[in-house]
């Protein structure tokens, strides 16, 4: 349970609670700048009844023909709101965006380490289409699965048809 | 011919491509280099000129940079890359108003070239001159008829109205930008979403939520999305409240635990039906569908504090009983102490007590008891937390000793805890549920140190903490209350590792950096003090370039409802008071520093201060700390009051720079010739803040009692404002500035004065049997070196400036009245103040090396393998803060030593 809003700048004053936990990049301005001038539909925040933020997503529309796609590009949820179904709401939520600009699929990258994601985006009806090689870099690099799911436009659902083989970072478009 | 300059401009990209991938790699030299080595073929071409001048201008010759930009721009360049180029050097230099000329220029050449009026439009968005933004999108849009550019015009008057007073505004201006939007509309032009949003924002301003609706119900509205809610949200604004009150019915039960939807409903509801009604589709909605959502249950909590207000009894809830109810179902999840938290008020204290024991009852863990699972062991804590907010934590309800055995309690809670859900069962970024009594236990131990001033209990607590990270390494809630204790016991160093792990950065530099950047240099750290400052201003002044380009993202892209946003965005960072303070604090830091007169004259020229301007906007400061990620449970009754005292620390914080820039100004003034007038000015001022203000303030959070020493409450603004005043550090250099603006030297008075002052003196150092708290002790023995550093400054600066030209100065001064003493009595005032610092610096200098070797006592177990941890922290903190402060006395001597020649 939360309200579900657009996120503001304002919002990054107060988005510690999220952000301070180590799975959660905290980028510069001008990241969350680009996102909000150009996608701000697509960026929105889950606050609790005390006005707490307690997660949000960003994401973004982009490719062309049949590669028209919505991307997550962060969902977090704060530690002290997990197991509350929070994510699948704001997953729920970008998808209503992308169905709306008549996108074909959503996609999304994650290590292929998080276990408790990628189960949460199985359940969401997510399947991994590909394997990134080392799409995150660390010590040592991880790679990434590239999860899409596909959206009513694409009704022979050619979009989720996994690839066998792993791409290389510079593969992704 | 179009082939020619086809074949032309591939020709230069070619030949320019090398300058510009050095000068990305950042390798200017090489730039330049392949700069010249293009000139030296084609000495006229202008981008490579241009591209030379940004590489001597990144290689810190700013001068040369100037006077190539100046050449080429007398030759009016209009080809886009030249243009680029030097936007990017007019950007660098801080001369955003240059870009603009310079594509006016280029425009009044090539009036018909679309892509070089996008640059002017862009160049005043940059500026933020609305007026020629929209004499340029006008423009466009006669030069190209396409939609954006006929919006961004409209914005731009949009723009015009948010500056324009508002009379003005729904007068003219947003009128106008009303008639340019419905021209479109009726011309049946609107094309996109944003456009749609723009003309609500038109309407929205003016408050013209009829034709607002209109709108939503209309031709237009396909184009919006969440259309339902937004017209329920307008109705409700229209007092149109039972249409509002069923089109939420409505959207809840598509959404049954959104809780936006609940609580317009009730806003609409009530005023249109009776609250019983709204309880029965509540409890319908319940016992329907929501077996799991928590918005129509915390909903029925809503609903009875609306009653209350309205005086309404709804005899049928029974609102302890619904509390209970509702921890029954969530008391494993995390949000359900927040949630009850909202409501707890609603139950009168009694009432409260019995729903705890209600819990207590349902929980289940006995008094010696431990949870045995993890479930029961979240619904252990949550009830603990609740148990604190219900005010069970504090005196009247629970003396010293039961704090103190409660404390214990939990301690033990926590190593139970930890084994029954250990590391190995968990990824290393999973928090470790059992933390949270960790927190608790932290909380009750620093009440505990401001009770008993028993040091004791700050390392119990650090013990405590520092375990907790080594099980569960990424709990920020941890990190955060660490900080806080290390900076407690004036263990900086140890606070400034812990505050490493929290990796902030960026915008968190601002929200966050009130944790420990303000803290490091008055504890002692004054390196750290200087990196950590330097990276935060490093930040705001990049961003504030940054900012610009952001606000053409948003024209760029139409999202014209950020724009107003982003201008905001931009107030915000441009006049943050944590900036204001890291600027002021960080000249006061590099000044203290100086260890000759010549080091002090060129410092002062570098930072440019103007002594005779208050450069700091007191009006638009603003205050951007977050300070609710420190994680607490105050209770309830506090809660009439910021428990986190926001107003009053901003208070402190804004006297503290106040005064702290007034130190400042006083350095500066006492290094210019003639500067008598304002020396006075400036240390009547200082004296003001002194003698009034200050005490006002600090009077403030003296009526709040002990709450102010809450482990919520920021640390920084309240302990720096109270040492500043205590030390009489203000008060000294008020007097000293006020005396070398009566005569050319100290006289007798001045030099009591000096004597006499609790600031150039330290504490009794800490008794070393028990343990400590360092915190007073480094303080005061900070602002001593600083006052020694300072004075030193105002002294040698004063000194220089009259040195050249001292008979012209001094004949001034006799025209003035002022009895002008012999030159040797001059020299004897000098000779006196600098020995006397000297020998307070000597002293100093040897009660920090005393510091240096203290033996730390800890009360520690000694056994457990964490207290060695505790102890190396501390111990090595308090040596580094010793060793820092003592270097910079060994500066400070030497600039005073310069006093007696």
């Amino acid at each position: 349970m939360s309200i579900l809003r657009p996120f503001t700048c304002d919002d990054m004053f107060k988005f510690n609670n999220v952000n301070l936990d180590p799975l959660t990049e905290t980028y510069g301005l001008s990241f969350y700048m680009q996102y909000l001038a150009h996608w701000p539909e697509y960026f929105q925040v889950a606050e609790s009844p005390s006005g707490e933020i307690m997660g949000y997503i960003m994401g973004k529309a982009e490719g062309h023909s049949e590669n028209w796609h919505g991307h997550v590009t962060a969902l977090t949820v704060s530690p002290d709101y997990r197991r509350l179904g929070l994510a699948a709401t704001l997953m729920k939520f970008l998808e209503g965006v992308s169905e709306k600009k008549q996108a074909y699929f959503v996609d999304l990258f994650v290590r292929v380490s998080n276990k408790v994601a990628i189960k949460m985006y199985q359940e969401l009806g997510y399947i991994v289409y590909r394997t990134v090689l080392e799409y995150y870099s660390g010590d040592p690099d991880e790679d990434a699965y590239d999860m899409r799911k596909a959206l009513s436009r694409d009704v022979k659902k050619k979009s989720v048809i996994p690839l066998t083989h792993p791409v290389r970072p510079d593969e992704v478009d | 011919m179009a082939s020619k300059a086809h074949v032309d401009n591939t020709v230069n990209e070619r030949r320019l491509r090398p300058i510009y991938d050095w000068l990305d790699h950042g390798n200017n030299k090489k730039a330049l280099q392949e700069a010249e080595k293009v000139l030296k073929k084609q000495p006229s071409n202008q981008c490579a000129r241009v591209l030379k001048a940004l590489a001597l201008l990144r290689l810190g010759k700013e001068d040369n940079c100037q006077m190539i930009m100046e050449e080429v721009r007398a030759e009016v360049p209009c080809d886009d890359s030249t243009l680029q180029a030097m936007s990017i050097c007019y950007r660098e230099i801080h001369k955003p108003d240059k870009i603009s000329e310079l594509y006016e220029a280029a425009v009044k050449a090539d009036p018909t070239n679309e892509e070089l009026l996008t640059h002017l439009f862009m160049s005043y968005v940059r500026l933020c001159d609305f007026k020629k933004q929209q004499q340029t999108a006008v423009a466009l849009y006669k030069l190209k008829p396409r939609n954006p550019y006929y919006f961004w015009a409209v914005m731009s008057v949009v723009m015009q109205a948010m500056q324009a007073d508002e009379r003005l505004a729904k007068a003219v201006v947003l009128p106008l930008a009303e008639r340019m939007v419905l021209k479109m509309v009726n011309e049946g032009r609107i094309e996109a979403e944003q456009e749609v949003h723009l003309y609500l924002m038109v309407l929205e301003l003016q408050g013209k939520e009829e034709a607002i609706m209109e709108v939503l119900t209309g031709p237009l509205a396909f184009r919006l999305s969440s259309l339902p809610q937004r017209r329920a949200t307008l109705m409700l604004q229209l007092h149109r409240y039972s249409e509002a009150a069923s089109t939420f019915k409505e959207l809840m039960h598509e959404d049954i635990d959104n809780w936006t939807y609940y609580r317009d409903y009730l806003a609409a509801a009530l005023k249109s039906e009776t609250p019983q009604k709204c309880l029965d589709l509540l409890n319908e909605i319940i016992a329907t569908k929501g077996e799991k959502a928590r918005a129509p249950r915390l909903a029925r909590f809503e609903l009875l504090k609306h009653a209350r207000l309205l005086k309404i009894e709804l005899n049928s809830l029974d609102s302890t009983q619904l509390m209970h109810q509702y921890f029954t179902q969530f008391g494993e999840k995390g949000c359900v102490v927040g949630d009850l938290k909202l409501y707890l008020h609603l139950l009168k204290p009694d009432e409260r007590l019995h729903l705890i024991k209600k819990l207590e009852q349902d929980v289940a863990v006995g008094a010696d008891d431990y949870p045995t699972t993890i479930g029961q062991m979240q619904r252990h804590i949550h009830l603990e937390q609740l148990r604190r907010i219900c005010g069970l934590h504090h005196s009247p309800t629970t003396s010293i000793e039961e704090r103190i055995s409660l404390a214990d309690r939990l301690c033990d809670l926590h190593k139970k805890g930890n084994a029954l859900c250990p590391a190995s069962d968990r990824l290393p970024t999973d928090f470790c549920p059992a933390d949270a009594y960790g927190l608790l236990a932290t909380h009750l131990f620093h009440q505990l140190w401001v009770e008993t001033q028993e040091a004791l209990y700050l390392y119990r607590a650090m013990a405590l903490l520092e375990q907790s990270l080594v099980s569960s390494p990424s709990n920020f809630h941890t990190k955060i209350l660490l900080v806080r204790i290390y900076l407690e016991a004036g263990l900086v160093g140890a606070a400034n590792h812990i505050f490493a792990l929290l990796d902030v950065k960026h915008i968190q530099l601002d929200s966050l950096g009130h944790l420990h950047a303000p803290l490091l240099a008055p504890l002692g750290h004054l390196s750290q003090a200087s990196s950590t400052l330097d990276h935060a201003a490093k930040f705001f002044v990049t961003n504030y370039k940054d900012s610009a380009d952001h606000l053409t993202f948003a024209y760029k892209y139409g999202s014209f409802v950020k724009i107003q946003e982003f201008v905001e965005l931009r107030k915000r960072l441009d006049n943050s008071l944590h900036f204001a303070m890291t600027t002021v604090d960080k000249m006061l830091l590099e000044l203290s520093w100086c260890d000759s007169p010549n080091i002090l004259s060129v410092m002062l020229t570098s930072m440019r201060i103007q002594p005779h301007e208050d450069s700091i906007r007191w009006n638009l400061i603003r205050d951007n700390r977050d300070l609710e990620v420190v994680v607490g449970w105050e209770p309830l009754d506090s809660y009439e009051k910021d428990p986190r005292f926001r107003e009053e620390t901003v208070s402190c914080m804004l006297v503290l720079l106040s005064a702290r820039n007034l130190l400042l100004r006083i350095v500066a003034a006492a290094a210019e010739t003639e500067s008598s007038p304002l020396l006075a000015q400036l240390g009547t001022e200082l004296e003001k803040l002194q003698q009034e203000r200050i005490p006002e303030v600090l009077g403030h959070l003296q009526d709040r009692g002990s709450s102010a020493q809450s482990i919520l409450v920021p640390l920084d603004a309240i302990e720096r404002l109270k040492e500043a005043h205590e030390s009489e550090q203000l008060k000294i250099i008020a007097r000293l500035a006020k005396c070398l603006s009566r005569s050319s030297s100290p006289d007798s008075q001045c030099l009591q004065d000096l004597d006499a002052t609790p600031g150039l003196r330290t504490l009794p150092m800490p008794c070393q049997q028990t343990p400590a708290s360092y915190k007073r002790f480094l303080m005061r023995a900070v602002t001593c070196g600083e006052t020694l550093a300072l004075i030193g400054a105002v002294c040698c600066g004063y000194t220089t400036s009259q040195t050249p030209s001292s008979n012209k100065k001094n004949n001034k001064k006799s025209g003035k009245k002022i009895k002008s003493p012999q030159p040797d009595q001059l020299t004897d005032g000098w000779k006196d103040i600098g020995n006397l610092l000297v020998e307070r610096a000597s002293v100093l200098d040897s009660v920090l090396s005393m510091l240096e070797k203290v033996q730390l006592q800890t009360g520690l177990d000694s056994e457990e393998a964490v207290t060695a941890t505790v102890v190396q922290r501390s111990q090595e903190s308090i040596a580094q803060s010793s060793r820092e402060i003592k270097s910079r006395v060994q500066l400070t001597i030497k600039l005073l030593n310069s006093l007696n020649s």
